[in-house]
């Protein structure tokens, strides 16, 4: 999978923005800053994509679906800052 | 009467949404026993959105000063005071040669603000505009609509989240 569309990046980070309003959660950070945040993080995912595949265990490396692996490492690294 | 009449003061709810890209109504909490509900529009970061003040009359005592329009809003998440929100404001006279329904080009004058130190905290922007074609050429007794919009990708408008109209006030400059 390649990195997120321009779009798709855009999207996110309006929805980033929407959730920080919503919890009226204080940032110093600016929108250009915010956005330059979003494409690292996305080129990064992308860059390591396949050193996290490997880093799953088989069987559940051939088990999972892309999207599964995904929707599960969204929910560890969230589970870690809650607990954190 | 000149200089410092007052022409019109809202709050968020006087307004009223465009047919589309509208700022969304929404409620803020203050710190009282009972806690307040303060109303808000809540303007977005990433796409512009706007929003109607009608006012029924100039006032007749109106001298052609022109105007200054007090913006009172505060931010939802940004607290960053090195960060800036652009408003633009423009006005549509409705006298009785105007066709409301017909095509019409708002045409605005700015400001850009920085924002307040804290999200419970309210700054003022001022924008000004001269006598004449700058307001439309409204004229005392006649109706208008003020219409706002926070212009989310001007240069300066680098503040995250929503920004949160608060209040309006115009009076004759």
């Amino acid at each position: 999978m390649a990195v997120l569309s321009s779009g798709d990046r855009q999207a996110l980070w309006a929805e980033f923005q929407r959730e920080l309003s919503s919890n009226r959660e204080p940032t110093t950070v600016s929108k250009v800053e915010l956005r330059a945040a979003v494409d690292a993080i996305d080129a990064w995912v992308d860059a390591n994509a396949a050193a996290f595949n490997a880093a799953i265990p088989p069987p559940a490396r051939a088990a999972l679906t892309a999207r599964q692996k995904a929707r599960l490492l969204f929910y560890v690294v969230r589970r870690r800052f809650e607990v954190g | 009467m000149a200089s410092g009449l007052v022409i019109a003061q809202f709050d968020a709810r006087c307004g009223t949404p465009p047919a589309a890209s509208y700022a969304g109504l929404d409620t803020i909490a203050g710190g009282a026993t009972p806690a307040e509900a303060l109303p808000v529009l809540d303007f977005d970061p990433a796409a512009s959105e706007y929003y109607d003040f009608l006012v029924p009359a100039m006032p007749s005592a109106y001298s052609a000063g022109g105007l200054t329009l007090l913006v009172k809003f505060g931010m939802s998440s940004d607290v960053n005071t090195a960060h800036k929100v652009r408003w633009e404001v423009g006005i549509r006279r409705l006298d009785t040669a105007e066709d409301l329904g017909a095509v019409h080009a708002y045409d605005t004058n700015g400001v850009s603000v920085a924002i307040p130190d804290d999200v419970q905290k309210t700054t003022t922007g001022t924008i000004t505009f001269t006598d004449g074609a700058d307001i439309d050429s409204w004229a005392a007794g006649e109706p208008a609509i003020i219409r706002i919009y926070r212009d989310h990708d001007h240069v300066d408008d680098d503040a995250t989240g929503d920004a949160e109209l608060r209040g309006l006030f115009a009076r004759e400059t």
